[in-house]
């Protein structure tokens, strides 16, 4: 894992999204959606399927432009921008469906995040005696985040060869990798054992202490969302119902009702 | 001798169009069918400086790698905007554009009488004429593509476009612009497929436009299809497979009434087997989609 005294500091960031929007067709996905992510905290979305938590992400990371509203990094408005400009910006994302490099080996998944504009230049490309340096460099910090997942002695194995929750705890190892300071984090415990999900839990819950992330968690087991969430905004057909803490939002009647169909008495 | 020499130096060839295209198909994982294109540019770029400027070997060369670039460039901007067959589409467009060019434009390419009397090239007033030392020219330009080809695999650029390749959305997550980096790779594959383009010039030292058609491209992406891509091994099998293999089957004693035809099906009938069994050709690292 990176040491704090890493030179390249990254600016804590608060996100912001101002009164977004976004139909298809005649289905309002969001609408009217107000949230901030404050720095250093776990913000969970919570809701139903089709509520609008994974649109509101894809409008947030610039795979969807939203039909009207705004999203601010810090103030900095983003809205619209494409989602490589917003990695540039810090940050990173955690796809639901996992999306390793299949054909890239288990180290050069995590290599990638690694890259940066300037290693392109043709100059680069053909300065032979500083491949081998370079390789070498990439190679040792990808081993470093392995390591933090658990995943350097499987570092030369195809990515697509892992399994479902290997892959799960690679693609955070990569995102990570990117330095972000603000995580969106879509279903990262959907699918994955009970003991993959601890650990995927303690590695959460270990970003968050040591690198002081922003982080926005998309999650269905509210067992997770009570391990880590600060702050919880539960969305319903499209917009924010209710927020507040966890007391306030997972032990609100409506909430309850309208999520887990659960009368009022029964614990969650 | 000058039979296998004659044999090796279309092997440099078409190894330096393999690496090329290898680029775009096997790294960046854009299935092109315009390869032939850039071939044929750089073709007509040195035999077009040569004959009507004069224009010695060392200006020639840069020349037509130039041409090659900015016409990639200027089409990856077009292209681009497309993936899968779209951009297989796209490619095939431009394909036919270049041909059809060079076979009407005759003012400037004699169009299908084509271009004859291109020189060999010359160094310090020594030309490169028996084929024996043009074994050795190529070989030496070869080596050279092949020491470029090698370094971009190891650059930062090749991992980027395996990123994309393998997944376009996930590698923008990491700060990737597929834009930027696939207009790249259609530079460097372009500017490359333009040697060989130079060196099958001055060596026959006549073309016409047939020499660079759609079926040529698809034959280049056969090679990699074949012997594999995403790596340099692939390429170097397809090419030896390929050019090899029809040599080879003149051999094996066939009936003369019937040999040319039978030739043909058993080398198709071989690529189908081996297309099928081994998806990932004979030494490749990705198996094309």
């Amino acid at each position: 894992m990176q040491s704090n005294s890493d030179p390249r500091i990254i600016q804590p960031v608060e996100l912001r999204v101002e009164n977004v929007a976004k139909s298809f067709g005649s289905f309002v996905a969001l609408q009217n959606v107000n949230l901030t992510c404050k720095v250093g905290r776990v913000t969970a979305l919570v809701g139903p399927n089709g509520a609008g938590k994974t649109t509101l992400f894809h409008v947030i990371g610039g795979n969807l432009a939203p039909d009207s509203g705004k999203v601010f990094l810090n103030g900095a408005d983003i809205t619209g921008l494409p989602p490589y400009k917003i990695a540039r910006r810090h940050v990173g994302r955690l796809f639901q469906d996992v999306r390793v490099f299949p054909a890239l080996s288990v180290a050069e998944n995590i290599e990638v995040a690694f890259l940066h504009r300037s290693d392109y230049s043709l100059a680069t490309t053909l300065a032979w005696w500083r491949a081998e340096a370079r390789e070498k460099d990439r190679r040792e910090r990808a081993m470093k985040w392995l390591e933090f997942v658990g995943l350097a002695d499987k570092a030369d194995e195809p990515a697509g060869e892992l399994s479902y929750g290997q892959q799960k705890l690679l693609a955070l190892a990569r995102i990570v990798a990117l330095r972000p300071a603000l995580l969106l984090l879509d279903e990262p415990t959907a699918a994955l054992s009970p003991a993959m999900t601890k650990k995927m839990v303690e590695l959460i819950k270990q970003l968050v202490a040591e690198q002081k992330l922003t982080i926005a968690l998309i999650e269905h087991n509210m067992g997770v969302v009570r391990d880590l969430a600060d702050y919880i905004y539960f969305l319903h057909e499209g917009s924010v119902h209710t927020h507040g803490t966890q007391k306030e939002v997972l032990e609100n009647p409506a909430v309850r009702e309208l999520y887990m169909g659960l009368s009022g008495g029964m614990a969650i | 001798m000058n039979y296998l020499l004659h044999i090796s130096v279309m092997l440099g060839i078409y190894g330096m169009l393999a690496l090329s295209a290898n680029l775009l198909i096997g790294f960046g994982g854009l299935l092109t069918m315009a390869q032939a294109a850039f071939y044929g540019l750089g073709a007509y770029a040195y035999a077009l400086l040569s004959l009507k400027l004069g224009l010695p070997f060392f200006v020639t060369l840069p020349a037509a790698i130039a041409l090659g670039a900015l016409v990639g460039w200027l089409f990856g901007h077009a292209a681009l905007r497309f993936r899968n067959e779209a951009f297989v589409l796209a490619t095939i467009g431009f394909q036919m554009i270049v041909y059809v060019t060079l076979y009407n434009w005759t003012d400037l390419t004699r169009g299908p009488y084509g271009i004859s009397g291109i020189p060999r090239p010359s160094f310090f007033g020594i030309g490169i004429e028996s084929v024996p030392a043009y074994f050795l020219f190529t070989l030496v330009l070869f080596a050279v593509v092949l020491g470029f080809m090698h370094l971009v695999c190891r650059s930062p650029f090749a991992l980027s476009l395996k990123a994309l390749r393998d997944d376009e959305a996930a590698a923008q997550t990491l700060a990737i612009c597929p834009k930027g980096q696939y207009i790249r790779a259609m530079v460097f594959s372009a500017a490359v497929a333009a040697v060989p383009g130079v060196c099958f010039a001055s060596y026959i030292t006549y073309i016409d436009p047939t020499s660079f058609t759609l079926t040529e491209s698809i034959f280049i992406a056969c090679i990699l299809l074949v012997g594999g891509s995403g790596n340099l091994k692939g390429p170097m099998a397809g090419v030896a497979f390929m050019i090899i293999l029809p040599e080879l089957l003149r051999f094996v004693g066939l009936p003369d009434a019937v040999a040319a035809n039978l030739r043909e099906i058993i080398y198709g009938v071989l690529l189908i087997v081996l297309i099928y069994i081994k998806p990932k050709g004979l030494a490749g690292a990705y198996a094309i989609k």
